[in-house]
């Protein structure tokens, strides 16, 4: 490799270079320190967690939660979940908060129920309602990015516009003429096992979006985005296109996860969406605590999903009140990313890999802006 | 004059105003106040005396530690044992704001503190709140009659109380955040700090300032007045106090001196440091040898030449036409280059323009370090920024080796052109604060590491442990040393991972913005080796800096910059610390629509 200087190409007449590449020795890594890292309760904390609730409610309700039938059952139950989760991903990587896809979820799945209801055939009613999933995504990129509108809020905006159409799509009814048939069960209801099929969705989209963002060009540089904008930027990296990106991934994401679901259930309703917007967050929020040292990953979410939907399974096995599910969810969501912090406090790993900071950077970045006009007018 | 601490002139009432006299108006004493910063000395044994009612102006270079004796008197820094300050016979604890405060000294910064968006109301009201009635509520007619007593105070009428202060001049601003400061209801005033006031200022609003600096006074408050430029001084100082290398140079009645005085005082006989510019050595980076593979064969295959955007540029007239990930290492480009290196200089700048700039032209030529000098506002700051298109800017025209290439360069054209830009570690855009040492050294130019759509992650570690070895780059020896995040390490070594990332993209120029802010002297020398020798390897620079003496170890030539245009211009011998001190604190003369007078 020649990264010693440019003098080759200038055409530079010192001959002598200037520095020397020391052996490369870096490769060798110290397994078993890593092994001990990769299972330390800071980076996979939610795993612990999990076996914790599997314990706890095994104990509680030996005979409604200690059942072969209970992992399909949380599997099935939060796919569609767990792909939400996912979808919102992609655009917290890069900075961005993409409130919008609860209701590109219910427009996806409401159009699609729509469309098969009106005669359409079953892959052009799929591949229309992700399409336009996709284009919901495209409009929220250019509102963000080319008009610079923050994102909290103009997905707030497209989100409740999003909403009204597809209240208007389905003129407020429950969609189900045709939906019931072959779509519901190929795309819904099939199954391996007790596995239906939204649970191998969730798991390939994992995969995909994990590799993607961690393994590719494409990821880094949205994590480089979501951290320091400025200096992705400077490094002359196409900050636009790929803020843009991340925001159509999203909207195709939730229209799959809405797509998904409208098959399992045979039907769609225009309410259903906005109601997976919090539980996605909140799984991804949690998640990006385990696993990444603070980066909102894949593999986070859906553990999260799963370790929140085992929870709720157990609370109502045990015979909790219905409004006991969302207390866990919230204060398990707190607790998680509070003793991630403390923790990392404790042992001084430094301020740069926790949520607070993440935030603390966002909210700087912000105030940094109107700070900066003020003095080019100062200057000017 | 420099009688006893306690003496004290007798000052006048401090605070006509809700005065309950817990301060006895007095002098500042401050004896044998040292602080070290990591085995540095960044005060030695300083003792200053600052008087009741006077204006005290207090100068030095970057780094002399006055700004560091601000930050002791401010309860900002606690200084080393030893040290003893006293204002009017009272002694002030270190390291507490509140004692600071009791005391009566007050602090204008740079920034000022105030905020844009609110009004001079809202914005007098921030420091402790006032006009609360009797069920809490505030009162808004009560706010706004104290705002304009307040600002009355300083002898602001005019200004429309109520607006976003965005709206108002950049001194009404600053009366504000004065105004604030010296509000007598907050406690009895003793002494007011200015750190720069008049940086952001243009020239007719530092008249306007110096009338409000006279009104405070008037009050029977001392006024500490911390600027660079010397013609201030001797328009509204009294006395002047210089630091130099951390140590009290001596305080002297404004009156007795001259400006080339002045300077002296200032620059010391430290004039000697041009000359042995080439003469510093440093182990880590002069190990020569050739420079070889590293890593695997076909790593480099990827790895196009450093200027393959130039070349292609050359070739054809395209900044479009070439792609930094794909072209192939052409020899024929390669060694084409000597001879239009000759012909055609490296960057070629015409008439740039932007916010803070007004026609800007200038030539780089091949392995020239190009040194930007100016106060802050003068356009210094926004210079190198501009010439990337990183701030929005528009030229006459752009040429890169000779090719024309547009009005304006994005950070995205400038990188396929060759050019980089590395902001200082201080500065915004210098470093991904989560991301480790390998995902900030290969951030620019992370195409070339892809295998078969993945990064390559060996590759990324081998890239950043071999930069890592090569500028020693300390806490991050070690296999693992590319882990390490990038605030783990020390200022200094910082700036070596930016650099490392800049010359990492293989670049034709590198601009550097503020490059050895915050620090220290050695590592510093480190930077200016690493500098040095990239440029001599053909690399060019432009390096923007407040700090002469980055300018002084390596600039080829500098711009100094006035009012937002080149003012001077000095190159080799005629770069030295007296002329160029001297060239960028002259006053920016009018509209600067003068041509720039060749060094």
């Amino acid at each position: 490799m020649a990264f010693d200087t440019a003098k080759q190409d200038l055409g530079a007449t010192g001959s002598d270079g200037i520095l020397v590449p020391t052996a490369a020795t870096g490769t060798q890594r110290h397994a078993s320190g890593g092994v001990r890292r990769l299972l330390s309760p800071r980076k996979i904390g939610a795993i612990y967690l999990w076996i914790g609730i599997i314990i706890l409610f095994g104990a509680i309700s030996p005979h409604s939660f200690l059942k072969a039938n209970t992992v399909t059952n949380v599997l099935n139950e939060y796919s569609i979940s767990g792909i939400m989760a996912l979808a919102v991903v992609v655009p917290l990587a890069s900075g961005l908060f993409d409130l919008s896809v609860g209701y590109t979820m219910g427009l996806s799945g409401t159009l699609a129920a729509w469309l098969l209801a009106n005669g359409m055939s079953v892959p052009s009613a799929v591949i229309i309602s992700l399409i336009v999933g996709l284009g919901v995504g495209l409009i929220n990129g250019v509102i963000v990015v080319i008009a610079g509108i923050d994102s909290l809020i103009a997905t707030l905006g497209t989100g409740s516009i999003i909403g009204a159409i597809t209240l208007g799509v389905s003129g407020d009814q429950i969609i189900a003429k045709n939906v019931g048939g072959s779509f519901s069960h190929y795309i819904g209801t099939l199954s391996w096992g007790r596995v239906t099929i939204p649970v191998f969705y969730m798991l390939i989209l994992m995969i995909i979006i994990g590799v993607v963002t961690e393994q590719t060009v494409v990821g880094r540089l949205w994590y480089a985005i979501g951290f320091d904008l400025e200096v992705t930027r400077l490094a002359g990296v196409r900050v636009k296109a790929l803020r843009i990106a991340a925001l159509a991934i999203s909207g195709f994401v939730a229209a799959i996860a809405g797509v998904a679901l409208t098959a399992r259930i045979g039907a769609a309703s225009p309410g259903t969406g906005p109601s997976y917007l919090l539980p996605a967050f909140s799984a991804t929020f949690l998640g990006a605590t385990q696993f990444r040292d603070g980066r909102f990953n894949t593999w986070g979410s859906v553990v999260a999903t799963l370790l929140l939907g085992t929870g709720e399974f157990g609370l109502l096995a045990a015979g909790a009140p219905v409004w006991a599910p969302d207390v866990f969810v919230g204060a398990a969501l707190i607790a998680a990313v509070a003793l991630t912090e403390v923790s990392r406090r404790r042992s001084g790993a430094g301020s740069w890999s926790g949520m607070p900071t993440w935030w603390r950077r966002i909210f700087a970045h912000r105030s940094g802006g109107s700070g900066g006009s003020g003095e080019a007018e100062a200057a000017a | 004059m420099t009688d006893g601490p306690m003496a004290g002139s007798p000052a006048p009432g401090v605070a006509p105003r809700g005065a309950t006299a817990t301060v006895p108006p007095g002098d500042l004493v401050a004896e044998h106040v040292s602080k070290t910063f990591a085995g540095q000395k960044a005060l030695d044994q300083v003792n200053l005396e600052f008087r009741a009612g006077e204006v005290h102006c207090l100068l030095g270079q970057n780094g002399s530690g006055k700004s560091t004796m601000v930050k002791i008197l401010s309860g900002f820094h606690v200084p080393d044992p030893g040290s003893h300050v006293t204002v009017g016979g009272a002694l002030l604890g270190f390291g507490d704001p509140d004692a600071s405060r009791h005391l009566g000294l007050r602090f204008v910064h740079q920034q000022l503190g105030v905020i844009d968006a609110m009004s001079a109301v809202e914005n007098a009201a921030l420091g402790r709140g006032f006009g609360g009635t009797r069920f809490g509520f505030l009162s808004h007619r009560e706010q706004a009659e104290r705002t304009r007593e307040l600002l009355a105070r300083v002898g602001v009428t005019d200004l429309n109380i109520r607006r976003p202060l965005r709206e108002a001049r950049a001194v009404d601003r600053t009366a504000v955040a004065i105004a604030r400061a010296v509000d007598p209801t907050a406690g009895d005033i003793s002494f007011l700090f200015l750190d720069e006031p008049t940086a952001a200022l243009p020239p007719v609003e530092v008249d306007r300032l110096f009338e409000l600096i006279a009104e405070v006074k008037s009050h029977g408050t001392g006024i500490v007045y911390v600027s660079h430029r010397l013609d201030e001084v001797f328009r509204i100082g009294d006395r002047v106090s210089v630091l130099r290398d951390a140590r009290h140079v001596g305080t002297f009645e404004v009156a007795d001196l001259d400006k080339p005085a002045l300077i002296e005082l200032i620059v010391g006989e430290k004039v000697a440091t041009t000359t042995d510019r080439h003469s510093i050595t440093m182990a880590s980076v002069l190990a020569t040898g050739r420079p070889d593979e590293l890593g695997d064969d076909d790593a480099g295959a990827d790895l196009p030449p450093a200027t393959d955007g130039l070349a292609a540029a050359t070739g054809t007239d395209g900044v479009a036409t070439s792609s930094t990930g794909t072209a192939p290492a052409t020899d024929g480009q390669a060694t084409a280059a000597p001879a239009r290196k000759e012909a055609a200089p490296r960057l070629s700048v015409r008439r740039l323009r932007s916010a803070q700039l007004r026609d800007v032209s200038f030539d780089l030529a091949a392995g020239e370090v190009l040194g930007v000098a100016g106060l802050a506002g003068s356009g210094r700051e926004s210079l190198v920024y501009a010439v990337l298109g990183a701030q929005r800017s528009r030229a006459e025209s752009m040429a890169v080796a000779g090719t024309v290439v547009g009005k304006s360069l994005t950070p995205r054209t400038g990188k396929l052109l060759g050019i980089v830009l590395a902001p200082g570690n201080r500065m915004a855009g210098s470093a991904v604060a989560m991301f480790s040492l390998r995902e900030n050294i290969t951030l620019p130019v992370l195409r070339w590491y892809r295998r078969m759509g993945l990064v390559s992650k060996r590759q990324e570690r081998e890239v950043t442990t071999g930069w890592l070895g090569r500028l020693g780059v300390a806490g991050a020896e070690g296999p693992d040393g590319h882990s390490r995040m990038f605030p783990q390490l020390s200022g200094g070594n910082q700036q070596k991972v930016i650099l490392a990332k800049a010359f990492n993209t293989k670049p034709a120029v590198v601009l550097l913005d503020e490059p050895t802010a915050g620090v220290d002297v050695g590592a510093r020398e480190v930077s200016y080796e690493i500098i040095r020798r990239y440029a001599a390897d053909g690399v060019s620079f432009i390096v923007s800096s407040s700090d002469v003496d980055d300018l002084l170890a390596i600039a080829d030539r500098v711009l100094v910059m006035r009012n937002g245009s080149v003012a001077e211009e000095m190159r080799g011998r005629e770069i030295t610390e007296a002329r160029l001190l001297d060239s960028i604190m002259a006053k920016a003369e009018g509209t600067g629509a003068s041509a720039p007078a060749a060094g």
